[in-house]
């Protein structure tokens, strides 16, 4: 009975479990210190939003600092949102990537998800429609490109974006769309019509660096996408979502499929939908080792792998 | 992909697309050859051979390393693999004379190349799956469909 709630901390509903029983004054400190020292022993799970009063402050700071430092000893490690900042600009900087490349090679890696998530035959039509819906920055470049291999792949993508940052790779992509004859829609159709149009939805507006408030009209785009039934593939964050805390109110999007690309990032653990893939299959080792992540092998020559 | 690639590349035009590509497999440790090994050692050291050397645009006369380069590859037993086009091949025309590699592979890029029908090798596969559906039309090609997400089919 012991070993079994000890092998339930293990599990996220274990550390939910842990967040709750700590907040309770009844458990004595040693005790306490005890179900964090077990905890830390499960995949980590940085910036645990709990709700304690002042005394348990520092038990949780302890907690984070644990949850960071022990999590390399027990398999993949998630990446948080400074560190997936600083991840990125190493592969600029460091390994001399340059953006087009890690926007090209991620934007084929979800055109695959998708395909692969939602196959044409299980869709019943020869090309599934895809709503790609492209935000400000490049997650939605990612997007840009991911509608290009979802025609070259067979399938029908008509793309919504909204706020175009004027810089050149974006005009490119988008100029590349348009030369392709990809619909660029002016408007965002209602739940209702985006559920009887496609087939796929794919959310490429906010990823890794999203912090804070959702700015207009993002705030309306996921008020609206969060009504559509047509499953949702996100681009390495559930947009709406907190990077590392995932969507505790309940109003960002619960995507069916998530992309992540490089690694995994923390609020990843909270995606509950039906496909994790992991892509960007450009990590080098010594940067994986650096960061302690312990990234899955890719299967034979595939550019992503189910988590 | 879990391979151990070491790069000979002799002749490096100064244009930055050539220069980051270098850079970049510096930052990976990738070895860059000073020289090109000798047939026996490249057959003792390495279990495959890129031909990454000429392609579509290849005309007239092979200069200088290359020609010796090619030389020495034409010897080798290990495998060869041919971007797009065999080296030392007349894009059209192929090998009349015998003396440009025999590539056990050939890529072929976007749309096979003429010569191609020439490839006697066991393995060919299309690849860069970005043909627009409009250009393959207007050029009359009949693309084989790639399989699901794959980037390469085989021909």
């Amino acid at each position: 009975m012991f070993l079994a709630s000890v092998r339930n901390y293990f599990s996220l509903t274990g550390r939910r479990l842990i967040a709750r029983r700590l907040s309770s004054s009844r458990i004595g400190t040693s005790f306490r210190l005890f179900l964090l020292a077990v905890s830390c022993h499960s995949q980590p799970l940085s910036g645990t939003t709990l709700r304690v009063s002042a005394n348990n402050r520092t038990l949780i700071e302890a907690h984070r600092r644990l949850m960071t430092d022990s999590g390399s000893e027990r398999g993949r490690r998630y990446l948080g949102q400074e560190e997936a900042r600083e991840f990125d600009n190493s592969l600029f900087n460091d390994y001399k990537f340059s953006i087009d490349q890690l926007m090209e090679v991620a934007g084929l890696c979800v055109a695959q998800a998708v395909v692969r998530s939602y196959p044409a035959s299980e869709v019943g039509v020869a090309s599934p429609r895809v709503l790609v819906v492209c935000g400000p920055g490049n997650n939605g470049g990612d997007g840009l490109v991911a509608a290009r291999h979802l025609l070259f792949m067979g399938y029908d993508p008509e793309i919504y974006y909204p706020k175009r940052t004027p810089k050149d790779i974006y005009k490119i992509l988008v100029a590349q769309c348009e030369k392709l004859n990809v619909r660029f829609l002016t408007e965002l159709p209602s739940a209702p019509d985006i559920d009887r149009d496609y087939h796929v939805i794919v959310d490429a507006i906010f990823g890794f660096s999203f912090k804070g408030a959702v700015r207009s009209p993002f705030d309306t785009v996921l008020a609206t996408l969060v009504q559509c039934s047509t499953p949702i593939a996100s681009v390495d964050v559930p947009s709406g979502w907190d990077v590392e805390n995932g969507d505790p109110n309940g109003t960002g999007l619960k995507p069916d499929t998530l992309v992540s690309l490089t690694a995994p990032k923390t609020c990843s653990q909270l995606f509950t939908g039906r496909h994790h893939y992991l892509g960007l299959r450009m990590v080098p080792r010594e940067l994986a080792s650096q960061y302690k992540l312990d990234l899955p092998p890719y299967p034979g020559t595939d550019q992503i792998v189910r988590l | 992909m879990g391979y151990d690639p070491e790069i000979y590349y002799p002749k490096r035009t100064p244009k930055d697309i050539y220069k980051i590509l270098v850079a970049q497999c510096e930052k990976l440790n990738v070895r860059f050859l000073t020289e090109l090994p000798s047939a026996p050692d490249i057959d003792r050291d390495y279990h495959v051979i890129v031909d990454a050397i000429f392609g579509f645009s290849f005309k007239g006369a092979v200069r200088s390393p290359f020609d010796t380069v090619l030389a020495t590859l034409v010897q080798c037993s290990t495998p060869i693999a041919s971007v797009d086009v065999p080296s030392g091949w007349d894009v059209e025309n192929g090998d009349p004379n015998g003396t440009g590699l025999k590539p056990d592979t050939l890529v072929s890029l976007t749309a096979p190349k003429t010569c191609s029908q020439l490839f006697t090798g066991r393995h060919h596969y299309l690849g860069l799956r970005m043909v627009p559906r409009e250009l393959a039309s207007q050029y009359k090609l009949d693309l084989p469909p790639y399989p699901g997400t794959d980037q390469i089919v085989r021909l």
